[in-house]
């Protein structure tokens, strides 16, 4: 267990807490570009990164940070279990930007073998299987950072309806330079820069992260419209008559 | 790529596609796939519990049509379902049938006719 | 042949619209499998190991050469390029999606045919001798009676849940090519002392678990009493058929429980009441049916030898050796009823791909009046082919591998699909059915064998028939490896028998082997070529085999 467990706000979490409360009645209306380029030019120079999971949202956010600073170091977390198209967008986006400083940061391997050796923990215990690829990947990773850009948006849910532009983060300040953003805002924004979509949200899925928790409808959704990954359909295996090995013709 | 199993036997969650009856595998990411060596392969007790109770949603879902566990082995790094039922059922017949079949009895006529 | 009237039509039509849309809702989610299975199951929809089944129903064996070629269209487009023909006298396919099935069923449909009741506890086809109508031997042809039992079985109201399914067959020489004796209702067309038509009935045969041979409650029933006796048996099983166990259901153990003898009585009280129902058969009615079944009336006599075959006789032994096995007789002179054998050497019994299937409804049309047989042994029958024609007939055949000489011989093997497709088997039976006759491939070793029956399950349902194959095969799983049992001396024909055990089963590795041992045996122990293998069984018993398998005691 680390310093930063609840219930128990050390004297650095109480200081964020303070900083962050100060940092929004300052500089709570700034709009999106002026609050990265306080935050990576100002407050916390050479100690801020843009953690991203190169989703369905992601572009608007990595277009607006790399056009402060495109040194301004990216984490990306690659839990082990992304999709495909996420992996090759995260290569397009990157080189579309012109990104300088993009980290892969990946899963304790000692730590996936003994506790997921079958690649199942998704099922018996998502918690768990979030915290060993995400969680904590993302902590080793944010240990040099005192402040870290993230996309999230008031519209998202219900919890983040009072987000706010600044935010205390255990030791470290969040920033949401988004938090105002509306989906028309984020449509338009993307069609006046050009911005690739991530191939997946043309093929209905509303958000994007590990393929075995992702469906591919929003809340409400019926289990039937999704669940067909790994399966191509024209793939009918060796039970072709055309195979060649002797069994199964 | 199959990595080394940790003790005791190994399962895979089998089923049938609804739509064509094809033989399907529980695969990693919770889809089905038709290759044995892209299924899921877990333990015995809370894995195969769970996978069990994840492909019954999908047979709920009327995705696939019974689902159910197997024993593997695993034969020269690849999967092989223990019992000689779920082989055929992973590989297909094993025997030709059809075209094939035709072909292999009576191969002059097939290069007679090319 | 009879063709489907306008209610028969409108029915199967509505039928098959309304599993359309039970397979719409399927597909999209709306029914469970549970609520789904019952449905499925009466279209003759299976799920099996790697695909669904599509059992089509062949009623008493006999197709017309569109009927065949829609078969291998729907082979072609829907399924993988062949079907496989099965001891009931229908087809199946192994490979349908089920969103296809409705539209497979339209196609049949097209042609008159349908899948309804091959499957679940209902009564099955009726089944009749396949030489119906052509045999010498007939005393009449059974094809009319099987199709008043069609049109009367087809969703009786009363019978459409059965304690479980209900086969019937018909035969119509002394003859019986139908196995009439192990059937649920077993009718043998006869003559009384007065020359008028009527059936022996058998009642409570099968096959399966507990194999039974039928016994006879009634010696003479008069043809027009058909329909109220039939229905008079239908109605006590359906009374007092076990529905507690699935396993002891079928009549065949209602007549073992309860005993012949008051089943009989029962029967014929019921039938007291009711004989004398609508269901009495008018003589006119009985004409009208069989009219439809008439012989073609280009079929005119010919001479009883034809030059043409013996001059080609002369020059082509593989078409002598054809015409004496696979040729019967025929009741007008100057023809035969010709088999095409479905059992190449090597080759998987009874499967049949969709170029055959196409050639052979050619040749049907050219040689044989338009009529095609199935026989319960999975071969084909072109039933009315003139002797001048077969040489032509033989040749096409060969071209297509249609034209192995073995009709009744040791590699005309019957067998079910077993485990390579069905998920009731517990071991597989095609390949094994491949090896034997491979094994015993040489054509005049064959002939000099003579006639010799082997048949294979791949599990106690016995859909091979194996219980009545003069030599049986039964695969059984024993410690998670494929066994197989010998059974010797079965038999369904009018003198019918299940065949004994006569001891410890055969690995893979052993099966052929000793199936060889046996035959081997039968050769050193029979009185001379003419004694068979069944006649030499019955005379000698099972000793001089067990001792030839196991060793003397």
């Amino acid at each position: 267990m680390g310093p930063h467990d609840a219930g128990a706000l050390s004297g650095t979490d109480r200081d964020t807490a303070a900083e962050a409360i100060a940092l929004n009645a300052r500089y709570g209306l700034l709009d999106a570009h002026d609050a990265i380029a306080l935050t990576a030019g100002e407050l916390f120079p050479g100690r801020t990164a843009l953690v991203s999971s190169f989703g369905a949202d992601s572009a608007v956010l990595l277009h607006l940070v790399a056009e402060v600073d495109r040194s301004i170091p990216v984490i990306f977390l690659d839990t082990g279990r992304l999709f495909a198209e996420t992996l090759e967008y995260r290569t397009r986006l990157v080189e579309t930007l012109g990104l300088a400083d993009v980290r892969t940061v990946t899963p304790d391997p000692d730590r996936l073998a003994a506790s997921d050796p079958h690649r199942a923990l998704w099922m018996t215990n998502p918690d768990l299987c979030c915290r060993i690829r995400k969680t904590e990947p993302l902590k080793h990773a944010l240990a040099g950072f005192d402040a870290w850009f993230t996309g999230r948006k008031r519209f998202q849910n219900a919890q983040r309806a009072a987000l706010r532009l600044f935010e205390a983060d255990g030791a470290r300040i969040k920033v949401n330079p988004l938090a105002s953003w509306s989906i028309l805002d984020l449509k338009a924004h993307a069609e006046r820069h050009g911005l690739p979509e991530h191939p997946l949200v043309a093929k209905g899925y509303p958000s994007i992260g590990c393929v075995p928790c992702t469906s591919r409808v929003a809340l409400g959704e019926d289990l039937r419209s999704g669940r067909w990954r790994g399966l191509d359909k024209s793939e009918c295996g060796i039970h072709m008559p055309s195979e060649a090995d002797g069994s199964g013709i | 790529m199959f990595k080394a199993a940790s003790a005791g036997a190994l399962k895979a969650v089998t089923a049938n596609r609804l739509d064509d009856g094809r033989v399907v595998f529980l695969d990693e990411d919770g889809g089905w796939t038709h290759r044995i060596g892209a299924a899921l392969l877990v333990a015995d007790g809370a894995e195969l519990d769970a996978a069990t109770a994840y492909a019954q949603s999908q047979h709920a879902a009327r995705i696939v049509v019974d689902p159910y566990a197997i024993d593997i082995t695993i034969v020269e790094s690849r999967p092989t379902p223990a019992r000689i039922r779920e082989r055929i059922r992973a590989e297909g017949p094993t025997v030709r049938y059809g075209a094939a079949e035709y072909a292999a009895l009576y191969p002059a006529d097939v290069a007679a006719a090319e | 042949m009879y063709r489907y009237d306008e209610f028969d039509q409108e029915f199967v039509n509505e039928r098959v619209a309304q599993f359309r849309g039970q397979v719409e809702r399927r597909i999209a989610g709306e029914l469970t499998e549970d609520q789904f299975r019952p449905l499925r199951l009466m279209n003759g929809v299976y799920l099996q190991l790697h695909a669904y089944m599509l059992r089509i129903a062949v009623p008493y064996g006999t197709l017309n050469p569109a009927q065949l070629r829609m078969l291998a269209f729907v082979a072609r487009k829907y399924d993988r390029g062949y079907g496989h023909f099965t001891t009931r006298q229908n087809l199946q396919f192994h490979w349908p999606a089920l969103k296809d099935v409705p539209d497979i069923l339209d196609h049949l449909s097209s042609v008159e045919m349908h899948s309804i009741q091959t499957s679940g506890n209902c009564i099955r086809n009726v089944t009749a001798d396949h030489f119906a109508g052509a045999a010498r031997d007939e005393v009449a042809d059974p094809r009319p009676y099987a199709e008043i039992l069609r049109q009367w079985s087809s969703l009786h109201p009363e019978f459409v849940f059965l304690p479980r399914k209900f086969k019937i067959a018909v035969t119509g020489a002394e003859r019986d090519r139908a196995a009439v004796k192990v059937h649920d209702i077993g009718l043998h067309l006869k003559k009384d002392a007065d020359g008028r038509l009527g059936f022996a009935v058998y009642v409570g045969g099968g096959l399966g678990r507990t194999p039974f041979i039928a016994h006879k409650i009634r010696d003479f029933l008069p043809e027009a009493d058909l329909l109220s006796y039939s229905e008079a048996i239908l109605r006590v099983y359906n009374q007092f058929g076990r529905r507690d166990n699935k396993f002891k259901a079928r009549i065949k153990i209602l007549v073992h429980e309860t005993g012949a003898e008051e089943i009989a009585r029962q029967v014929e009280a019921e039938w007291e009441r009711i004989r004398h129902s609508a269901l009495a058969l008018p003589q006119a009615e009985i004409d009208r049916i069989a009219t439809y079944f008439a012989l073609p009336a280009s079929l005119a006599p010919r001479p009883a030898k034809s030059v043409v075959l013996e001059r080609a006789r002369v020059t082509d032994a593989e078409l002598g050796a054809w015409v004496d096995q696979n040729t019967t007789p025929h009741r007008v002179s100057g023809h035969v009823i010709a088999t095409i054998s479905l059992k190449p050497i090597g080759g998987t019994p009874g499967d049949v791909t969709a170029e055959q299937m196409e050639l052979i409804a050619d040749l049907a049309e050219r040689f044989s009046h338009n009529e095609i047989r199935v026989s319960h042994e999975q071969n084909l029958i072109l039933p009315h082919v003139a002797l001048d024609d077969l040489p032509a007939l033989h040749a096409a055949l060969r071209d297509y591998r249609l034209a192995t000489a073995n009709a009744g011989l040791v590699t005309d093997i019957i067998a079910c699909p077993g485990l390579d497709y069905c998920s009731l088997a517990n071991a597989r039976s095609i390949p094994v059915a491949q090896r034997i006759s491979e094994r015993f491939g040489d054509a005049a070793r064959q002939r000099e064998i003579g006639e010799l029956k082997i048949k294979i399950s791949g599990c106690i349902n016995a859909c091979g028939h194996h219980h009545v194959g003069h030599i049986g095969i039964l695969g059984v799983e024993k410690k998670g490896e494929e066994f197989y049992q010998i059974t010797l001396g079965g038999s369904g024909d009018e003198q019918a028998s299940i065949g004994e055990i006569l001891g410890p089963g055969f690995s893979s590795d052993g099966i052929v082997d000793a199936v060889e041992t046996v035959v081997d045996t039968y050769m050193k122990v029979r009185s001379g070529p003419d004694e068979t293998f069944l006649a030499a069984y019955r005379r000698l018993g099972k000793a001089p085999f067990k001792d030839a398998l196991y060793g003397a005691a």
